[in-house]
């Protein structure tokens, strides 16, 4: 191991650490969270950035890592989600075989769905991975299979056990959470270093050439879809732990369109950019409603107040300059730092996640 | 073998030349396909590019007409060209008969036609139509639906609709019936005879019969650069350089 | 049968909606390569432009919505030029990006519109005759349906007439199969891109001040809600083809307010999603798309 390597590895070590003891810390950090720290609410919010993080290192996986383009990720996330709920509800099952059964039918729409949308490929895997999960979102919506329509469904009593239930206990939840961003982190991490993960992003560079050199591109986008979008099924299951329940929210565009936002804010092809940029968006997202009410910004004038209050229009605007202007997203600028301390010590290998821009096409159409 | 110079030595100071490129560079991905190439071409001649498969012949046409991300300078009529856009590259007096025909199939040859004519320039159809009579009976035909050696002659009846001080023509042979190519290498010489062309040709036959000119590359690089009579001279290590058999020139 | 005549042209109705949305995209795309997600936000912020002009009369006479209807077909097109220029064009040759772009450039001026306006669906004033209905075989047709069928129409036979008889029609035909070959005959092709872009959002925009008249109000996500349909119809009819995506709005519209009307409210919706894994599963390049575009 590389002594940068075993600083990055420490590093990841010492934040997983701190975000574990956080729920000891009784704190209040201004108008940031809802109360201290480890108030119920704080928690959950906490909980929500983190699982969004977890998403969006799926998303990154085959994204960022294999080039494939998904807008519909809210399918894989929601399906699990609702999956996981409706199916513990059912009293023949309950909670410790619905969210295995939950998680084996996760897979299965993995499979059929990307098989589907991969006969597309580029923009067209595009519009049919939106337009698929926009179905599922219509179905939830108007609430087929017993997905309760606008309001969604929530656990039936007595269903999630103990530990995970009640005001109380929402520090388990949000070390489940955590659990969570660090299954899927390592899960990622370590299968973009193997050999197959190697393919994937050669894939990404130029999926021609690499299957002139003779590998199944098919069966290798397979591969990186199905688990990115198994993964991120779990991410539903533990979304619903987290919420108690399933909306439609989660199911729809809006959610697929917001889990892209992250990636490409953070920096597509760095896990840990895609889950710094999920925090920051989803933090923006929970916490700009209440924050444009405080004194600040409601002393402004009213132009300035209408933008400031809206979540979307500030992460937009954020997300077109990093298109425009910072295509490696946030994580390019620590990448470049780091970059720039180690190229003093000559001889040792470059990061390799560092960020790579995901398309590097000629700008012209004739071949 | 007098004429052999090595890479890089026809800078600048080639008087009459009409496009002249330098240090040219050009990446496909992460494929270096052009590594510094530097040639001349002479009013009123036919330069022929020779070279394998994928040793950047099409790569530097494209760079030379703006259709490809590339560093290095590239004048034409001794005005820098290389930061201006593909058509306003065109209208100073070039035309391309890109490889593969690259006719619009969807349009018929008419529009084909009437697409290529440029604004404030009267479009000269007598000598197409002299010059490739069929496309005159063909003028309502899709162009997708005619055989290759007929979109051939729409692709080179684009570029001639106008007098141009220079015409990129890449491979026109290529893919076409032997008696085919005999045709068009006839009208190729006629056209010849008073534009510059810089041509692109894996056909040793067409480039001995054509050619004024010859430059040779290989691996993104200009190995040979000369007269024609010179290059073409030495049989065996011509061949060798371009990777083709003997019977391959019976064509 | 009356009924059926009914739900026949209300699905028309919304096949007209898509096709305002799909045409302009569908070129958009085939000459540009750029998937544009910010047309739903054009076609919302057209209609408010319309309700902008119409909500100060209580019952508009026709010219004020003629001139309603003028007014958010030019919003519409303003909105498409600034996108093009500011934000499209800069990213010339970067597929992914441009799509990212109109996706950020969308949020933003969905998420604006409810800032000012709020998200609530705002109503719109119509004139008396287009709240009526006509008699057509019997059922009773509202009249705003017909018109906005009407006006699709128009639309249809006007990109017909410029695609076939003009020299932009030309070049964006060409373009189509291939842009940098246009560019290489000595043709501007970036001023069609801008064109063509701009002609796609005042589609969008007489989308948009349809859209209001028909459904009698307009609200920011409206636009958003039509795109996704719209993008489907795409893929159907084929990506870059007019007269697939033509054939896909009116098969689209017409199965959802079928099944819709006759099966069970919703299903239509679902129904459309159907039809297109079907599509992308038989026929993956759409009815009349062409294979290698896509690759």
């Amino acid at each position: 191991m590389t002594r940068s390597g075993a600083l990055r590895y420490g590093a990841a070590g010492l934040l997983v650490v701190v975000l574990a003891v956080l729920p000891f810390v009784h704190r209040s950090v201004g108008g940031l969270l809802p109360g201290p720290i480890n108030s119920p609410g704080s928690l959950q919010v906490l909980a929500l950035m983190l699982v969004a993080a977890a998403a969006a290192i799926t998303l990154d996986l085959m994204f960022g890592y294999t080039g494939l383009m998904s807008f519909g990720h809210s399918l894989y996330v929601g399906f699990g989600c609702y999956a996981t709920v409706i199916l513990s509800n059912n009293p023949k099952l309950g909670f410790a075989l619905g969210v295995p059964l939950a998680m084996v039918l996760s897979v299965v729409v993995a499979l059929v769905g990307n098989a589907a949308a991969l006969r597309l490929t580029g923009i067209g895997f595009i519009m049919a991975t939106l337009a698929m999960a926009q179905g599922f979102a219509i179905a939830v919506e108007r609430g087929f299979l017993g997905s309760g329509g606008e309001v969604g469904v929530t656990f039936a009593r007595g269903v999630l056990p103990d530990p995970l239930r009640g005001v109380l206990n929402t520090r388990n939840v949000y070390w489940l959470a955590l659990a969570l961003v660090v299954v899927v982190y390592v899960i990622c991490a370590l299968l973009v270093r193997t050999h197959v993960g190697h393919v994937w992003q050669g894939i990404r560079e130029n999926p021609l050439r690499t299957k002139v050199i003779g590998y199944n591109v098919y069966a290798y986008q397979m591969a990186a879809a199905t688990i990115s979008c198994t993964l991120a099924a779990m991410c539903g299951v533990v979304f619903a732990i987290v919420m108690g329940g399933a909306n439609p929210g989660i199911a729809g565009l809006h959610y697929s369109l917001a889990v892209v936002l992250m990636v490409v804010l953070g920096g597509r092809g760095v896990l840990w950019g895609a889950a710094l940029g999920a925090v920051l968006y989803q933090f923006l997202n929970l916490r700009l409603p209440s924050l444009s009410s405080s004194d600040i910004v409601t002393g402004l004038p009213e132009i300035l107040q209408i933008p400031l209050s809206q979540p979307n229009f500030l992460l937009g605007v954020a997300f077109i300059l990093i298109i425009l202007f910072m295509p490696g997203g946030l994580a390019s600028i620590f990448t470049r730092l780091t970059r720039r301390a180690t190229s003093k010590r000559a001889g040792e290998p470059r990061d390799d996640d560092g960020g790579v821009p995901a398309t590097t096409r000629e700008p012209n159409l004739v071949s | 073998m007098t004429a052999e110079r090595v890479y890089g030595d026809a800078g600048p100071g080639l008087g009459g030349s009409i496009l002249s490129v330098r240090d040219l560079h050009a990446y496909v991905g992460q494929s270096h396909i052009l590594q510094g190439v530097s040639f001349a071409t002479r009013p009123a001649q036919v330069t022929a590019i020779l070279g394998r498969n994928g040793v950047g012949k099409t790569s530097t046409l494209r760079s030379v007409l703006g259709l490809m991300n590339h560093t290095g300078v590239i004048e034409f009529d001794g005005r820098q060209i290389s930061s201006l856009e593909t058509h306003e590259i065109i209208r100073l007096g070039l035309a391309y008969v890109p490889e593969d025909r690259d006719v619009f199939h969807g349009l018929t040859v008419a529009e084909n036609l009437r697409l290529a004519e440029r604004r404030g320039l009267a479009p000269d159809y007598d000598r197409v139509f002299e010059l490739f009579p069929e496309l005159r009976n063909r003028r309502g035909q899709r162009a997708g639906t005619m055989s290759g050696g007929q979109q051939q002659m729409l692709s080179l009846a684009r570029a001639l609709l106008h007098d141009n001080r220079l015409m990129l023509v890449d491979e026109p042979t290529k893919g076409l019936a032997p008696r085919l190519v005999s045709e068009f290498v006839a009208t190729l010489e006629q056209i010849t005879a008073h534009t510059s062309v810089l041509l692109v040709e894996q056909n040793l036959a067409v480039a001995r019969r054509l050619a004024d000119h010859v430059i040779v590359l290989s691996e993104g690089r200009v190995v040979l650069d000369g007269a024609a009579e010179d290059v073409l001279a030495d049989d065996s290590s011509i061949r060798r350089l371009l990777g083709v058999a003997a019977d391959h020139e019976e064509g | 049968m009356s009924t059926f005549l009914l739900i026949i042209i209300s699905g028309l109705g919304l096949g007209s909606l898509y096709f305002l949305l799909a045409a302009g995209l569908s070129v958009i795309f085939g000459l540009m390569r750029v998937l544009s997600f910010a047309h739903g936000a054009f076609l919302s912020a057209s209609g408010f432009a319309s309700w902008m002009v119409l909500r100060s009369f209580e019952t508009p006479s026709t010219p004020q919505l003629l001139l309603a209807l003028v007014v958010s077909v030019l919003t519409g097109g303003a909105v498409a030029y600034l996108a093009e220029v500011l934000l499209v064009r800069p990213l010339k040759g970067k597929e992914l990006e441009q799509l990212l772009v109109t996706v950020g450039l969308g949020m933003v001026l969905v998420a604006l519109m409810a800032g000012i306006w709020g998200p609530d669906e705002h109503l719109i004033p119509r004139p008396v005759w287009l709240t009526d209905t006509t008699s057509i075989a019997g059922a009773p047709i509202s009249n705003s349906r017909l018109l906005l069928i009407g006006l699709a129409g128009v639309v249809v036979v006007g990109i017909h007439l410029i695609l076939s008889r003009t020299r932009y029609g030309l070049i964006i035909r060409a373009g189509v199969e291939n842009s940098a070959m246009v560019s290489a005959l000595g043709i501007n092709v970036k001023r069609a891109f801008t064109l063509v872009f701009v002609a796609g959002g005042m589609l969008a925009g007489l989308g948009g001040g349809l859209a209001g008249t028909y459904y009698g109000g307009i609200s920011p996500f409206l636009g958003d809600g039509m795109l996704i349909f719209s993008f489907i119809v795409l893929i159907i009819g084929g990506l870059g083809s007019i007269n697939g995506a033509l054939i896909a709005s009116v098969v689209l519209g017409v199965s959802q307010s079928v099944a819709n009307y006759y099966v069970l409210n919703g299903i239509g919706d679902v129904l459309v999603v159907v039809l297109l894994v079907a599509t992308l599963l038989v026929r993956p390049q759409g009815l009349l798309g062409q294979k290698e575009r896509l690759i």
